[in-house]
């Protein structure tokens, strides 16, 4: 990589290296995945706990593991290779504000909105996906969030028993399934 | 050939070093090897060159416990590189 070079390799180059910053970004597959399956874990128990009139009133308890799947992106990004990419750092701020938004409405908020809860907490994380997808010109993540927010508009309309298995099925086709293939593609793409 | 190109810059693996910093701001050793697939050695080598004339500071470390190597693009290194980006438009529009 020593020689000297033209001005249109050069500019290629540039491109090519800056492109690869932002595909580092996309390449944090594990956490689309890991949120994906705790989303749809989550959301089902809940579906179940709906069904047994017992646990009707605590069928909010699944959403814990939230807390604990923070907990878990937390210590994975700061365990992470140091880069203060700042198409990561904006992003990590939009998912924060994003986040504390939902946890404020799913956990102290949710009487308030009652049965539009779930609608627009899918539309938040929807939002999410897309400003993501947008930022970092992600197709797969676009797709994602595309789907989350179609599943959360058609939640509006749904019985509240049955809106769990919307976040289920948003969760894991635009989470984790959209993760796999963001794994996939990372095994196809080669460096420099 | 190319005079008004920053001749330090005008080098693919030092050029992908930096173009990498300018996204970054920041990155580790491991991480810009992986990047430019260059060995230890040759990378070793273009970092001092961007050491030397400021447009990177290379901070040694321990990172849990490990040995750990920080590189960062400074104000100088951000200014060369927008004047390089600026010198090949000529040569390109």
């Amino acid at each position: 990589m020593e020689e000297h070079f033209s001005p249109q390799q050069s500019l290629a180059l540039i491109t090519q290296v800056i492109q690869q910053a932002k595909q580092k970004v996309e390449q944090d597959d594990t956490v689309y995945m890991f949120w994906g399956l705790l989303i749809t874990v989550a959301a089902l128990g809940q579906y179940f706990m709906l069904q047994i009139p017992d646990l009707k009133a605590v069928s909010f308890l699944p959403y814990l593991l939230m807390p604990v799947g923070s907990v878990f992106t937390w210590r994975y990004y700061s365990k992470k290779a140091n880069s203060n990419n700042l198409l990561q750092t904006t992003l990590k701020k939009v998912w924060t504000v994003l986040s504390i938004n939902i946890y404020i409405l799913g956990f102290a908020l949710f009487g308030v909105l009652g049965a539009n809860l779930m609608p627009v907490m899918l539309l938040l994380l929807g939002m999410g996906f897309l400003i993501t997808a947008w930022t970092i010109q992600s197709a797969p993540l676009q797709f994602g969030g595309l789907f989350i927010n179609l599943v959360g508009l058609a939640a509006f309309f749904v019985p509240l028993y049955l809106q769990p298995l919307c976040m289920a099925v948003a969760g894991f086709i635009g989470g984790f399934v959209v993760g796999c293939y963001l794994r996939y593609q990372k095994t196809q793409k080669s460096y420099v | 050939m190319y005079k008004d190109l920053n001749p330090v810059l005008h080098s693919q693996l030092r050029l992908a070093i930096m173009s990498f910093l300018i996204a970054n701001k920041e990155s580790e050793f491991n991480q810009l090897k992986e990047i430019t697939q260059a060995t230890s050695g040759n990378l070793s080598v273009q970092l001092k060159k961007l050491e030397e004339v400021a447009y990177i500071v290379i901070e040694k470390g321990y990172k849990d416990n490990y040995p750990h190597t920080a590189v960062k693009i400074t104000e100088v290194g951000i200014k060369a590189f927008e004047e390089y980006v600026e010198a090949l438009k000529k040569y390109i529009l």
